[in-house]
């Protein structure tokens, strides 16, 4: 069973509320679901809409097939209507200018019952909600269940009329809709699934920071990261965690590192516009060797490029950032139990390594929601690296050791003068200009590299020895690309490989001459027009790919499109 | 022969990084002299000197920090408050500085600075304006006034912008202590830098001072010694004087005195009470 909802309307018209309540349905009867959200960089108008797919297996990315189409405008309808299956269903509202043309188009008096009967057409979400469950044969309860939940804190007389307006709709549909429109819709049945928690890439990035402890989180708004800053915001003050919202993203930073020096761990979210302000700090983070972790959700660029879209294409400046050279560690999760994974390792092996470690997310990760178990915030554990034990007669910040990393100790502690500075440095931190201390300092900072390189780990691999093709991937494409190789090798007959890289900078190379040695082909697919984590991969090994598949466009990878395109490479 | 007596000690040198001099200064510069107030302040207050932390930006008044024997932060251009304001904020038991100049304050800095004041996080900024970037060969900057000349605003025109007035600016955007004097009036700047880094607040301390090198030369104001003898001249003390009328003009009237003395919520204070009643609620 796999099933896809579309709810489109104007941005206004609470397109995420009815997303939010059917998603809840869903999950509460043990399914799967996989929610996109795509809207325009406006408020009010515009075309918005939710895409839910709802499973009785998990289900990681959106597809191209859609069963039911619930429009608040026409848009809403024209603008999926090439998507929809045979006998799909498109309820919508029957004020809009629409004539249907099949049977299975339902005209619904939804901001008219919301109206006449909750007393405003705000409700209309809640009228809805009351057509859908009819449509999929749900019992009306879960109506009151969820509206409850999503409207109690409003009082309980806005949760009652809600829900009569939802009651209105489920009726008038249970009498109304009828006949072939049901069969698509027969296998959507409450399933076994146990997981409860629906979280977006965003929100379990922001748990991750928390879980590993950061104290101290500077952001500047900016889509698509903010809403990772707004949920440390919100459970800021109980867990005692300094948050700023800065003037610019160059303070976020480097405040950032000033809380390091001072002590803590520290986090910032952006995305490529901020983190462009932000590579200056980057430098002397790197350069003062002081920790932090920078959460980057990418979207397409350059300059302010498409603001609510998706796109992998900070890569290669995310690793070269700033003037000079220095170690720093790359992530690029999968998902968002990977994301929380992510963040957690990046704040250990920045301190471990005091480094500044980099989280590149995207829009896609950042703003879709899915169902999952839980986040495994007890099995965390937190790792500050080497910290000063008193050993020294004078404290020596920069103190050169066997493996390039000095004990840490902070300003405040007894005894211990801390001395930073951006400029090339002595062993106790002040300014130097001699070469054999440059030098010195230098090959510090670089034996960090293997040593970070050796604590990463190794890219996820899948499918058969000796594959016809392996694809090589990073970071959210994940979910769409398993799935089509899934479907082409077990459909299809192929026997293609997926390697698939979360950890990638500094990049382990073992897998990858293994896939160069034994695959007949090895194709890139990624998120950006230049095939920016090929490049680093032929840097790194020196092979070279055989093909390269890019999207650019903004929108997410769904299965067919994935498909589509390595048939043309096979060919 | 010299024996243990015959060596003097400077009464300050345990605060300094005696074995970091002589340090880069020219002769002349007046940075050795505020240099010398921020650790005769902190020796007055009898602060511990662990926990102190001075944080400074890049330029010449930038390299103040490598000099004190305290935590020090030597940070990128114009970022010297907002790496502040992170320490002060990671640890509020510290004693958080910042020395560094009108360049790096009031220009490339200047949005941290203004939005420093406004959030009013217990820093203390002193700002030596010596009117233009001296480490780089002395350009113009934010503080350089009208039709001075410089290496970026040559004769016969010199500079077509107008300056800053530093006072104004910080009491304008919510300091709740401003002072400003000159290089030569060392007492009473001690005195006031005391004041700015015992206040619970965002404290900015303005000192007027002399470049030789550059902006003296360019601007044919003589050497170190008259320069500093003109600040004494044209020192205008008005203490409590309202801050918009602390007027600055290096020829004829540097307005000297504290003009804002004021006492608002503090940005950490504020923080920890929020989080102590978010945690009770919690509970």
């Amino acid at each position: 069973m796999d099933i896809t909802f579309n709810i489109g309307g104007m941005a206004g018209q609470g397109i995420d509320t009815i997303g939010d309540l059917l998603t809840k349905v869903f999950v509460r009867n043990g399914l799967y679901t996989f929610t996109v959200k795509d809207f325009e960089s406006r408020i009010r108008g515009g075309y918005n809409f939710t895409q839910i797919r709802v499973s009785d297996r998990p289900v990681h990315c959106p597809v191209d097939d859609i069963h039911v189409i619930v429009a608040l405008s026409k848009d809403a309808i024209t603008g999926k209507r090439d998507q929809l299956v045979a006998d799909g269903v498109i309820i919508y509202d029957d004020r809009l200018d629409f004539e249907p043309s099949e049977q299975c188009h339902f005209p619904a008096p939804l901001s008219k019952t919301a109206k006449s009967v909750g007393g405003s057409t705000r409700m209309t979400n809640a009228a809805a909600l009351g057509a859908l469950l009819s449509v999929v044969g749900f019992p009306f309860d879960l109506a009151k269940e969820v509206l409850s939940d999503i409207f109690s804190a409003k009082g309980s007389d806005v949760v009652e009329r809600n829900i009569r307006v939802a009651q209105a709709l489920y009726d008038f549909t249970a009498e109304r809709f009828t006949g072939s429109c049901r069969t698509l819709l027969r296998d959507l049945r409450p399933g076994k699934a146990t997981a409860r928690l629906v979280v977006t890439g965003n929100q379990a990035v922001a748990f991750g920071a928390m879980a590993a402890n950061a104290k101290w989180v500077a952001a500047y708004p900016m889509s698509p990261s903010t809403g990772a800053f707004v949920e440390i915001v919100s459970h800021a003050r109980e867990l005692g965690i300094g948050v700023l919202q800065t003037e610019d993203e160059i303070a976020a930073l480097a405040m950032a590192i000033g809380a390091s020096y001072g002590g803590v761990r520290s986090f910032v979210s952006t995305s490529g516009g901020g983190f462009s302000l932000m590579v200056e700090a980057l430098g002397l983070a790197g350069m003062t060797e002081t920790p932090v972790v920078i959460y980057n959700a990418q979207r397409p660029g350059p300059s302010t490029g498409l603001p609510t879209r998706t796109e992998q294409s900070d890569l290669l400046f995310t690793l070269f950032a700033s003037q000079g050279e220095f170690p720093r560690v790359v992530f690029a999760p999968r998902d968002p139990v990977d994301a929380f994974e992510a963040v957690v390792r990046a704040f250990n092996l920045a301190d471990r390594f005091q480094v500044p470690a980099i989280v590149l997310g995207d829009q896609y990760l950042a703003d879709s929601a899915m169902n999952i178990e839980g986040l495994d915030v007890p099995g965390v554990t937190i790792d500050r690296g080497k910290l000063y034990d008193g050993s020294q007669d004078q404290y020596q910040r920069y103190l050169l050791t066997e493996d390039g990393i000095s004990p840490r100790a902070f300003p405040g502690d007894p005894g211990v003068v801390v001395v930073s500075s951006g400029n090339a440095h002595l062993e106790n931190g002040h300014i130097t200009e001699d070469p054999s201390l440059r030098d010195a300092m230098v090959e510090k900072f670089i034996k960090k590299i293997p040593a970070i390189r050796e604590s990463l780990r190794e890219p996820d691999l899948y499918g058969p020895d000796n594959p016809e093709l392996t694809i090589v991937s990073w970071g959210t494409t994940w979910g769409a690309i398993r799935e089509a190789v899934t479907i082409l090798n077990e459909k299809e007959d192929r026997t293609i490989a997926h390697l698939h890289f979360t950890d990638i900078y500094p990049l382990r190379t073992g897998r990858l001459e293994e896939m160069f040695a034994s695959s007949e082909r090895v194709v890139s697919v990624e998120q950006n027009a230049t095939s920016q984590f090929a490049h680093l991969v032929t840097m790194e090994t020196g092979h070279t790919f055989d093909g390269h598949i890019n999207k650019f466009d903004g929108r997410p990878m769904t299965p067919r499109w994935v498909m589509d395109r390595v048939r043309e490479v096979i060919a | 022969m010299t024996t243990e007596s015959d060596t003097l000690v400077h009464p300050l040198a345990k605060y300094m990084r005696t074995d970091r001099l002589p340090w880069i200064y020219c002769p002349g510069c007046s940075i050795g002299i505020v240099t010398g107030m921020v650790a005769r302040a902190i020796e007055n207050l009898g602060i511990d000197f662990n926990k102190v932390v001075i944080v400074s930006g890049i330029g010449c008044t930038g390299r103040v920090s490598g000099y004190f024997k305290t935590g020090t932060f030597h940070t990128t251009h114009g970022r010297p408050i907002a790496f502040a304001e992170g320490v002060k904020i990671a640890n509020p038991e510290l004693e958080v500085i910042v020395v560094s100049g009108d360049g790096d304050i009031a220009a490339i800095g200047g949005n941290h600075l203004i939005h420093a004041c406004r959030r009013n996080i217990d820093i203390t900024v002193v700002c030596l304006n010596n009117f233009n970037y001296g480490m780089t060969g002395g350009q113009f900057g934010p503080t350089t006034e009208h039709e001075r000349y410089t290496q970026t605003s040559p004769r016969p025109i010199g500079n077509i912008e107008w300056p800053f007035n530093l006072v104004k600016l910080a009491a304008s955007s919510g300091a709740t202590f401003v002072a400003r004097w000159t290089a030569v009036q060392v007492r009473r700047a001690t005195k006031s830098i005391e004041k700015a880094i015992a206040k619970r607040g965002f404290s900015f301390v303005e000192i007027v001072g002399a470049c030789p090198t550059s902006y003296g030369r360019s601007n044919r104001l003589g050497d170190g010694v008259e320069m500093h003898r003109h600040l004494l001249k044209v020192a205008d003390i008005q203490n409590g004087l309202p801050p918009h009328e602390a007027e600055l003009e290096y020829d004829s009237r540097i307005v000297c005195g504290e003009f804002v003395d004021i006492d608002k919520p503090e940005y950490t204070e504020v923080l920890k009470k929020a989080q102590e009643k978010a945690r009770s609620e919690a509970r």
